[in-house]
């Protein structure tokens, strides 16, 4: 019964099992531990051409933190719209399968240039943003949201939209909402704090 | 007959098991996310109480 059970229900178990390692990993020394080891690396991020860069040369910080900043609107963008059509409030008259593709594609397109820029953005200030709880509270909304995306949310619009329970999808959306929201909003603290 | 409803039912259980991923991943983002914005709305408010009373 168990055998013929479990490969039905793989992703639920997956996903059940991602969340008991992250909490056990955020209640245990493992977080500290972590958050020691990583020091190393974020000196060093300072020390590589990308940070020396980014410290020295202000206007090239500024235009790569205006693409990041562009990145991400078209981002927040790509989501509102596909969560938008998902709570369907919004291009009710498209059919989901052609929003929820095009979305995706922008949102692919959008979170690897503002991954990219971030990268270079956060080695110009590496020591600054290690000490930082809101930056590592952002990487950790950024985390959950990409693996939401593409290891639950994709792969549940792969199925008949039409066919899906509908407060699934509404949750499934309100869920992407609150995530990017606060990636968006700790990104912003970023800014404000130090 | 069994050709084409076994197809149709591992769909189902795929589209099922998708379904149940969503809700739980869901609920928890949804938890987590009402424990840090609550936390961090009390702690603002405590602060601007000790700088403004």
């Amino acid at each position: 019964m168990s055998s013929r059970m479990l490969p039905s229900y793989t992703r639920s178990v997956a996903v059940i099992a991602t969340i008991g390692l992250c909490l056990g990993f955020a209640f245990s020394n493992a977080r500290l531990d972590t958050y020691s080891a990583l020091l190393p690396l974020f000196e060093w991020m300072e020390t590589t051409p990308f940070g020396v860069i980014g410290k020295t040369w202000g206007a090239v910080f500024a235009t790569v933190q205006a693409v990041h900043l562009l990145a991400m609107a078209v981002l927040g963008g790509a989501i509102l719209v596909s969560d938008g059509r998902l709570l369907s409030v919004i291009f009710t008259d498209v059919p989901q399968r052609q929003v929820q593709d095009a979305c995706h594609r922008l949102f692919v397109w959008s979170l690897l240039l503002s991954i990219i820029t971030g990268v270079f953005m956060a080695c110009g200030v590496a020591i600054k943003v290690y000490y930082l709880n809101v930056f590592w509270y952002k990487m950790l909304a950024l985390t959950v949201g990409v693996v939401f995306v593409f290891f639950v949310r994709r792969p549940l619009l792969r199925h008949d939209i039409e066919n899906l329970n509908p407060w699934v999808l509404r949750m499934v959306a309100v869920a992407s909402l609150m995530i990017w929201f606060s990636v968006a909003a700790t990104g912003r603290w970023i800014g404000f704090s130090g | 007959m069994k050709e084409t409803t076994e197809p149709q039912n591992t769909s189902n259980n795929a589209s099922k098991d998708a379904q149940l991923a969503a809700v739980i991943a869901s609920s928890v983002i949804a938890v987590g996310f009402v424990i840090y914005w609550t936390i961090q709305i009390q702690d603002m408010r405590e602060m601007l109480a000790l700088a403004y009373g």
